[in-house]
């Protein structure tokens, strides 16, 4: 069955859809309630997990290893739950990194930015004039932090399948323009598309295994072959790819291994001017 | 100047031909206009001109397709586009195709005249407006 | 069933989908290129403005004239259609034609860019480099189109109800999803949008007959309708077509009224350089809306060393908006010769002239080298202004030395002419409400609210120290000199207040 990822613009009129819509497909919803399970994985506390989704400047402050290992899991559970397919997956940036995924039915919820900003003024006590800067500058940050953290602006249309303002559409409709959508001959699972959701759930596990070792590490995966490319001085080549071996063989899926080491050409001409 | 700047005008409205004829021979051109693309293509074929000015929109053949018959024979001849029906569309496809300019109807002969001369710039020719 | 108003930047892509959608709607489908060419054959000059476009040529007065007339041509076209039924309408960005109409769909569409590129190779027969290249260009081409022609973002969601992606979608399951969206209860007919559809007609079509008759042609002119009430604004620099607007509208059917009337006053404002996105445009602009007044663009070069290259002290602008030539039938689109505008003094004042036509607040602009006599000298004797704004000006010396000069121009102004003249910085302060002013609308009432509590709880003290019952001549002479302190600090601190309220409440 397709799979749904959706993304909310932030203070929507109305309730959040995606219960809704699950509900309506017999789907399970994913979303927020996995950041424990994610938090737990990477021993961190989940409200610093939290803060850093979405907000550029808490993400900026964060270590660039710590950023690294947050996005690898993020990837590893959520595509682990897309895999099993009958889901509704809301918040996680599923569009952002879901590539190529055809059974994937990506959409985004937007309405009107004086809707949006009378949520936010309600919300939080402010005037409409003050909501309303106060949500270009919300909805610039999101854009900042999507662009640093998967190299996508967030509010490009060509990032979904379908874009619902929803201070036209009821919510009610809404739901029944996805769940009709979702149920359009071009959504429905293919063995090409099944597979290359397979790979990229691999691929993303054995990088949540790799990435506190290696940060830059690349992973790809086919058929439960998996392929790792990383770099390493020369000195080092050996210990890495033993190390990387250890771990990627102890992920389940992996089949077949191959890792290559790039020689890293800086580390090396570091190393000889010593 | 030694030699006259040679330039074909081909539009199916007469009166274009009649009133850009004369304004080019003021500047020192040699002009030829005619109404009808497949003569036109004919004397095409017959002798090198420097620079032909067509219109986009006529019956028998577009400006388009003047445009790749006379660059297919030509590749230095500039092409030069006149359309009062022109849109970014077609505008895009004739620049792709390798037009000299554009030139959106309705224009003044001094408009044409300036783009004769970059026209005449560009093949080395000097002749000034 | 609603109108559905498709835009994508290809037209293939949706005009397919038009058409698909229309054959389940029972309905026509009508494309932007259809109307435009009507246009043209009704004398407005599209291709010179599409061309203006891709040349990236800066636009001028005539052409933001063209372009209100062409927006209101298409805007009666396609309500005239609507009219008569169902419809589905394609174009670049027509989701903004109908903005304030209920049953309109707007859907954007995003066409599959492999599809888009396939079908260019093969129809232009060109390699897939070239095809990129080609597709490129269009695109900024039409985002550049159509934030020249409807002054936004064309690929911005928040305008559009429904984006559909034909990159994962079938054309069939995209026109699918737009025909069950039409059967939504939200978006039939009612009343009010049958008649802010009609409002939107009458508008556009008076407009459409000003902008086609040689009368008024060459006006800048707002157009609005409200329940059949059509108002015509314009500014008073153009007070010469005021006669002939009410007779050129005579022939409109469908309208109630007809009201024409003249912006009050003009505001002048005098700088080096006008940029449309500055803080001071949207300041003015803003004041200008407030007071109903158009504004005048004065553009004040520093004096030229060499007195054989000045241009005349007062040089206005060459008259750009001529009428539309009579017939282009008998020119076959080939105008006469004539001399040629010379506009190079133009080129910085056409981006804000051109935003002040599309609000309907031109109100004229010339030219001027020179210092404060030359802008004493500028000012038109038939025209009353409302205000002077001094921006920016000598661009060329250090900030502080500029800061002093515009100063003092504006107090050399202020001494010879009768409308009050500032400076661009003072102009929120002075004239809008922001977050000082509300600071200092906070400190006001405080003060007076103090004031007015002590004297409310201290009445008898009070009273007995001014009325001089408690000592001699001394405590009297105090009085009185206490009085004539106190009365006029409070009448400050209150007047002010007031003031500030009153400019809050944009009442003024």
């Amino acid at each position: 069955m397709p799979v749904v990822a959706i993304c909310a613009a932030s203070h929507l009129p109305g309730q959040d859809l995606a219960p809704t819509l699950a509900s309506q497909l017999g789907y399970a919803q994913v979303g927020a309630e996995m950041l424990p399970q994610i938090a737990s994985r990477l021993q961190v506390e989940e409200s610093k997990l939290q803060a850093a989704l979405g907000a550029p400047k808490a993400w900026q402050r964060i270590n660039p290893k710590l950023r690294a290992r947050m996005l690898a899991h993020i990837k590893a559970v959520l595509l682990e739950r897309l895999e099993s397919d009958r889901v509704v997956s809301s918040g996680l940036a599923a569009h952002l990194f879901v590539q190529g995924v055809s059974h994937l039915c990506k959409v985004r919820l937007i309405a009107d930015a004086a809707d949006r900003a009378a949520v936010l003024a309600q919300e939080q006590g402010l005037k409409q004039e003050q909501a309303l800067a106060r949500l270009e500058a919300l909805d610039a940050d999101r854009r900042q932090w999507s662009l640093a953290a998967f190299g996508e602006d967030e509010s490009a249309a060509a990032l979904y399948d379908l874009v619902i303002n929803l201070s036209r559409v009821e919510p009610g409709q809404a739901v029944k323009i996805i769940a009709g959508t979702v149920g359009s001959r071009k959504f429905q699972p293919m063995t090409f598309s099944l597979d290359r959701l397979r790979d990229q759930a691999l691929a993303s596990r054995v990088r949540a295994e790799l990435v506190a070792l290696d940060p830059e590490v690349r992973v790809n995966a086919g058929q439960g072959r998996v392929w790792v490319q990383t770099i390493a001085v020369k000195r080092q080549q050996e210990k890495r790819v033993q190390a990387l071996k250890v771990l990627a063989q102890g992920v389940a899926g992996v089949a077949d291994l191959e890792v290559q080491v790039l020689p890293d050409l800086i580390g090396q001409a570091a190393d000889t001017m010593r | 100047m030694t030699e006259q700047l040679k330039v074909l005008i081909l539009d199916d409205e007469p009166t274009v031909g009649k009133r850009l004829g004369p304004a080019l021979c003021k500047m020192g051109c040699q002009t030829e206009t005619f109404v009808d693309p497949t003569e036109a293509l004919q004397r095409l074929e017959q002798t090198e001109f420097d620079v032909v000015v067509t219109d986009i929109r006529m019956e028998k053949l577009d400006g388009i397709q003047v445009l790749e018959r006379v660059l297919a024979k030509s590749p230095r001849t500039k092409v030069v586009v006149i359309s009062g029906y022109a849109t970014l569309e077609v505008a895009r496809q004739a620049l792709a195709k390798g037009a000299f300019d554009l030139l959106a109807k309705p224009f003044k002969p001094a408009d044409l005249r300036e783009v004769i001369v970059r026209a005449a710039q560009s093949l080395g020719l000097a002749l000034t407006a | 069933m609603p109108i559905v108003i498709i835009s994508s930047p290809d037209e293939e892509t949706r005009r397919l989908l038009a058409q698909n959608l229309a054959r389940k709607m029972a309905c026509p489908s009508v494309s932007r290129e259809e109307v435009v060419e009507q246009a043209t054959e009704a004398g407005i000059p599209v291709a010179k403005m599409e061309m203006a476009v891709l040349k990236r040529s800066t636009p001028r007065e005539r052409l933001a004239r063209h372009k209100a007339r062409l927006m209101a041509f298409i805007t009666a076209s396609v309500c005239q259609r609507a009219s008569q039924g169902d419809m589905v309408y394609h174009g670049r960005a027509c989701h903004m034609l109908l903005k304030r109409v209920g049953h309109v769909i707007r859907v954007q569409v995003v066409p599959d860019p492999e599809v888009r590129l396939q079908r260019v190779i093969r129809d232009m027969k060109v390699t897939r480099e070239k095809a990129e290249g080609y597709i490129k260009a269009l695109d900024s081409d039409i985002a550049a189109w159509v934030s020249f022609a409807h002054g936004v973002e064309a690929s911005n969601s928040s305008h559009y109800d429904l984006t559909i992606n034909l990159e994962h979608m079938s054309l069939e399951s995209a026109s699918a999803v737009i025909y069950q969206m039409a059967l939504m209860p939200e978006f039939q007919r009612t009343i009010a949008s049958d008649r802010a559809m009609n409002d939107l007609w009458l508008a556009a079509q008076a407009r459409d007959l000003l902008g086609r008759d040689e009368r008024t042609g060459a006006a800048d002119l707002n157009v609005t309708a409200t329940e059949g009430r059509v108002t015509v604004t314009y500014m008073p620099s153009q007070g010469k077509f005021a006669e002939a607007i009410p007779v050129v509208l005579a022939s409109l059917s469908g309208a109630r009224e007809i009201v024409s009337t003249m912006a009050s006053s003009n505001i002048l404002w005098v700088a080096e350089a006008f940029d449309p996105r500055s803080q001071t445009f949207t300041e003015i602009l803003d004041v200008a809306q407030r007071w109903g007044a158009g504004v005048e663009m004065l553009r004040l070069l520093p004096p030229a060393a060499d007195p054989a290259q000045c241009p005349p002290a007062q040089a206005s602008l060459p008259e750009e908006g001529a009428p539309i030539p009579k017939s282009q039938d008998q020119t076959c689109g080939i105008e006469d010769d004539s001399e040629a505008p010379a506009a190079s003094l133009d080129t910085d004042l056409a981006g804000a002239r051109e935003e002040l036509i599309h609000r309907g607040r031109f109100g004229g602009s010339q030219v001027a080298r020179g210092l404060g006599p030359e802008v004493v000298q500028a000012l038109n004797p038939n025209q009353e202004y409302a205000l002077v704004v001094i921006g920016d000006l000598f661009q060329s010396k250090e900030p502080s030395v500029r800061t002093r000069l515009t100063r003092e121009m504006a107090g050399y102004l202020s001494e010879r002419i009768k409308p009050p003249v500032i400076t661009g910085d003072t102009l929120q302060d002075k004239f809008l409400f922001g977050k000082r002013q509300m600071g200092r609308l906070g400190l006001l009432l405080a003060s007076v609210v103090v004031i007015y509590v002590l004297t409310m709880t201290n009445q008898e003290p009070l009273l007995r120290f001014f009325g001089g019952h408690d000592g001699g001549t001394f405590m009297r002479v105090l009085a009185v000199l206490v009085l004539a302190m106190v009365v006029p600090a409070v009448a400050y601190l209150y007047g002010g207040a007031t003031g500030l309220i009153l400019k809050w409440l944009k009442f003024e």
